[in-house]
């Protein structure tokens, strides 16, 4: 009995030990966690950076210049055209024979679109529209932000498989020019989608892009065009270079962040979210300061950045595979854009009957002819169906132009449709 | 006879052997410190007592001061004001004809109504909206827009 006391008596000597130094251990770590955090946020609102979802509201600008009124009204319009034109996703086999719409395919493309006359004149007064203002509810919390937000961006995809598929009809009509300024329009509204915030929004109008660009090199790639369609496509290609759509993507996915984790601080062990929180804005912070530079010139920065980022909190370990994802979408976009701006310039060449001997001979910016993966000047390859121009892509290794198998990054006959 | 007489004499002339008087008193006193030394602590075990309590309470008073002072700093960042974007056009456009203070003060003004639940929409945001809506519909395609909804849930 005596012994059993003695025990009992060590034990709560050694369990209030143990417990002092856990609530001091914690509240270090409760305080620690919060200087952290501080320490990120104070900065950006210092510097006026959107830190909830509500500062991502863009001023609002009049209905009749922003391009989301034109779309809105063809919504229902443009998605009742994909339903009616769904086959040609479901079974491309009974509609296109060697990438190109067969009699079938023509025919529902025809019909269709014969029946909707009004929508192609509001997407392109939705293209030429200077601003694209989003109509999101930007005072929503988390969870209801996201649902509608997801709808419009899945609106992006309806326009842009709709301008696909007229390019298709366009091109198997040889109707190049009209194809050519189809892809146009596309990846001008693509500035447009950009403008959504987020990075799933930003993946999405990437995947746009590459269809607009896929567009514009079937276009080149057909025959000759009129030398003002090859300077639009380079416009529209340094707009699209110069943008900083995935910064912007980064800093409105970091607003959208920071706002999940102060629902996340409310529930749980609080230190820990606030360091996960930490972990997170710190990462944001790399993401942005390296931005859209080529790989080339970011590697290192970037693998220092993945190093700093071990042992972060779960929520940011889960946020890592996204944000790469965005980063190598980014690099591949801004390949292709590159790529297809040489192939311009070569057709052009070709179509003054000036054929160029070399990269070199391409009146382009340097930065444009370096490959964005290694700083090495892309790859130019003249196959009988047409320039290839291509990048070695993220495994830096040429593969000899397998750009349909994504193992190189570029345009040439072998990406178009 | 004689030697049992003489055994006799010698067993009452010896005297039974006993402690001195005082030397019970002193062993009793021995035995009863000994057996209340082990009902109390050693001084060190006492002090080892004294000291673990203390540390909880220190330990879980700056536990909660530390946790009390993380919440007000959060609290510093959580309860910020969120600007409606509408409300921002408002406020920018009194600054524009007014001053700085005056258009903080409508600003102030429509947060509140915010907070109270109402709608910061002043009579002339009200207008404008109603003048995008009518915008809208006289644009001939809106119309035939809305009779697609059907479609719309298949896709």
């Amino acid at each position: 009995m005596k012994k059993l006391k003695t025990t009992f008596k060590w034990l709560a000597i050694v369990g209030g030990v143990l417990l002092s130094l856990a609530l001091i251990v914690f509240a270090f770590l409760n305080w620690r966690a919060g200087v952290c955090l501080e320490q990120q946020l104070r900065p950006l609102r210092e510097a006026g950076e959107p830190i909830t979802i509500a500062d991502l509201a863009p001023p609002p600008v009049p209905p009749e210049r922003n391009a989301l009124t034109y779309l809105r009204r063809a919504e229902k319009t443009v998605l009742a055209m994909n339903q009616e034109l769904s086959p040609l996703r479901d079974k491309p086999e009974d509609y296109y024979e060697r990438g190109r719409l067969n009699e079938r395919g023509v025919d529902l493309v025809e019909a269709t679109l014969n029946s909707y006359p009004d929508v192609f004149p509001l997407i392109q007064q939705a293209a030429d529209a200077p601003e694209y203002v989003s109509d999101q509810d930007y005072t929503l919390p988390p969870p209801a932000f996201l649902d509608p937000y997801l709808q419009k961006v899945q609106l992006s995809r309806a326009f842009a498989r709709l301008l696909q598929w007229r390019a298709d009809l366009l091109l198997a009509r040889h109707e190049r020019e009209a194809s050519l300024r189809n892809g146009l329009v596309l990846l001008r509204l693509d500035r447009h989608f950009q403008k959504e915030p987020m990075l799933v929004a930003y993946l999405v109008a990437v995947a746009v892009q590459s269809m607009a660009v896929e567009q514009i090199v079937s276009a080149l790639e057909d025959g000759p065009l009129a030398p003002e369609l090859h300077h639009q496509v380079d416009a529209e290609i340094s707009r699209h270079l110069a943008s900083r759509a995935f910064v912007s993507a980064i800093e409105s996915d970091r607003a959208y962040g920071i706002d999940s984790f102060r629902v996340f601080r409310k529930f749980g062990v609080p230190w820990t979210f606030k360091q996960d929180e930490c972990d997170y804005l710190k990462r944001m912070a790399k993401e942005i300061e390296i931005g859209a530079s080529p790989r080339y010139q970011s590697e290192k920065a970037v693998a220092q950045m993945n190093a700093d980022t071990q042992g972060a909190g779960p929520l940011t370990m889960h946020m890592l595979p996204a944000l790469e994802a965005a980063r190598e979408a980014q690099q591949r976009s801004r390949t292709r854009l590159q790529c297809l701006s040489v192939l311009n310039a070569l057709t052009q060449h070709d179509n003054e009957g000036t054929a160029a001997a070399a990269l070199d001979d391409l009146n382009l910016p340097d930065d444009i002819k370096l490959d964005p993966y290694n700083g090495q000047p892309l790859k130019v390859k003249r196959l009988e169906s047409g320039w290839l121009v291509y990048s070695v892509g993220p495994n830096l290794k040429d593969d000899g132009g397998k750009i349909e198998k994504s193992e190189d990054v570029g345009v040439g006959p072998g990406a178009a449709k | 006879m004689e030697d049992d007489g003489d055994i006799e004499r010698l067993l009452a002339a010896t005297v039974p052997r006993q402690p001195a008087a005082d030397l019970r008193a002193t062993i009793l006193a021995a035995i009863a410190a000994e057996l209340d030394s082990r009902h109390r602590p050693a001084k060190w075990q006492s002090w080892l007592g004294h000291a673990v309590a203390a540390s909880l309470l220190f330990s879980v008073a700056t536990f909660f001061v530390v946790d009390w002072s993380e919440g007000r700093r959060m609290a510093r960042w959580d309860a910020r004001t969120v600007v409606r974007s509408d409300v921002a056009a408002v406020t920018d456009a009194v600054a524009s004809v007014s001053d700085e203070d005056t258009a903080r003060g409508v600003e102030q003004y429509l947060l509140s109504q915010l907070q109270d639940g109402a709608r910061p929409e002043t009579a002339d945001l009200r207008e404008e909206i109603e003048a995008i809506q009518r915008w809208a519909e006289a644009e001939p395609f809106a119309n035939r827009s809305q009779g697609d909804e059907k479609t719309q849930d298949h896709i």
